[in-house]
């Protein structure tokens, strides 16, 4: 029979946390108590078999990871403090005519200068100027090339999957008619891709779900959707699709994008 | 870990120094991520459990208190994520082949990695609760007091998780054909 405080002195003992006093006392109570001694020597067995599990290395890229998921840096204190002081001092401006008109000539030729760029830009490819919340500015142009592509056909749903690449970007295109709510899940790794922006051209309800690793949402009916994802590396890309029903998954298939030369 | 060390780069990246919270992430992402591993037994999860850490610590720096010891609070931040992402998906799951074996010795390895398996198995099969003292005492090597503040428990209850899942794992290992 092992009391309360026997076991609190054996686990104490096990954590190294008994005082030399204490460590007597429960030399004395195993020297008498068998059962005692037996649940301390189980108890060091385990304590030494739980040592045995070694540590696993982290990804190489981990800390790069890390560091690229860090907003920029913080306004430093000593800058705030600069701030704050220079909202009270006053500016003294100076009108001098000779830089009044370097400054209008630099102006007026940096005009016409971006008007001439602008206007000779051919751009071809994809507009993706009017995908909600895209990063890409409107009037940069993708030149994306056909990747991959699967059609979709099962008792409950029809349509297509297309992949197209840039140097950049994968653009996923979905057509896709369903004849009750489906969940549809992209997996991704996201050392290689992350997810940019998205589309859905008619306004329903889709449950969208976005982290680091998926995109999910859901259909019923008819549909069309954009997915932009940020190419990260040179890699081959390998999109894990899956389309499920009530949990119970209706079609899985893998997908690889090969890189677009830089 | 060095209190004073740490203090001093949590004082630089507050100062806007960037290499200051790489040093913090190079010497801490380690314990963090195997800690998140073995809660989760998914090593990309581990990873995006790790990485999630690590920014909510740059986020909350200003509130850190040098009083305390750097490890303990980034730890309950760490803590945090893992019981958020455990609560994502099931509670239990069973071993997968994500689970990295790091021994070369083809015949050594077949017996250690069965015990260690068996182990990795044991320790899955306990509640988050129950595994993380587990974890923080006998890999991390925290004091009660440690494991209190980062679970928000009081040092009695530490004590008596910590002892009920020793028992619990011991007769898990048993059951299994473990010798303890």
């Amino acid at each position: 029979m092992i009391s309360e405080k026997q076991m609190e002195l054996i686990n104490r003992e096990i954590d190294g946390v008994n005082s030399a006093a204490e460590s007597e006392e429960l030399k004395k109570i195993m020297a008498e108590n068998p059962e005692a001694k037996a649940y301390y020597d189980s108890l060091e067995e385990l304590s030494n078999k739980l040592g045995t599990l070694e540590d696993v290395e982290p990804s190489p890229h981990l800390t790069k990871h890390i560091m690229n998921s860090i907003p920029a840096p913080k306004t430093s204190r000593a800058e705030k403090k600069g701030f704050f002081k220079s909202l009270f001092s006053v500016p003294q401006y100076v009108f001098k005519p000779q830089y009044a008109s370097v400054f209008a000539g630099g102006l007026v030729f940096g005009l016409v200068l971006f008007f001439v760029i602008t206007s000779t830009i051919n751009p071809t490819g994809i507009d993706l100027g009017d995908i909600a919340g895209t990063l890409i500015s409107r009037d940069k142009k993708q030149d994306f090339e056909n990747a991959n592509s699967f059609k979709i056909h099962t008792s409950e749903a029809y349509g297509r999957v297309d992949f197209k690449q840039s140097k950049e970007l994968v653009l996923v295109e979905i057509n896709l008619r369903t004849n009750k709510e489906l969940e549809l899940l992209f997996e991704f790794d996201s050392f290689d891709i992350s997810f940019n922006s998205f589309k859905q051209f008619q306004k329903k309800n889709n449950g969208l779900a976005i982290n680091s690793r998926y995109v999910k949402f859901t259909n019923n009916g008819d549909n069309k959707y954009l997915f932009l994802f940020n190419s990260l590396t040179q890699n081959e890309k390998t999109f894990n699709f899956k389309m499920m029903s009530q949990g119970r998954t209706v079609m899985e298939k893998s997908i690889s994008v090969k890189s677009q030369a830089k | 870990m060095n209190k004073h060390n740490d203090s001093e780069l949590v004082k630089q990246c507050l100062d806007g120094d960037m290499k200051a919270f790489e040093e913090i992430v190079k010497k801490y992402q380690k314990p963090v991520f195997n800690t998140a591993l073995r809660m989760t037994n998914n090593r990309k999860d581990a990873e995006d459990i790790t990485q999630s850490a690590f920014l909510k610590v740059y986020e909350n720096l200003e509130s850190f208190n040098p009083d305390y010891k750097f490890f303990s609070w980034l730890y309950k931040i760490s803590y945090n994520e893992i019981l958020s992402f455990l609560k994502r998906r099931r509670p239990f799951e069973e071993l997968n082949n994500n689970t990295i074996s790091e021994d070369n010795n083809p015949v050594e390895k077949s017996e250690k990695n069965d015990e260690a398996a068996e182990i990795k198995k044991a320790i899955m099969k306990l509640k988050p609760d129950a595994r993380t003292v587990i974890l923080l005492r006998h890999y991390q090597n925290m004091s009660y007091k440690e494991i209190g503040m980062i679970l928000d428990i009081p040092e009695k209850t530490v004590k008596s998780r910590l002892y009920s899942s020793r028992q619990y794992l011991k007769e898990i290992l048993i059951d299994k054909g473990q010798n303890i």
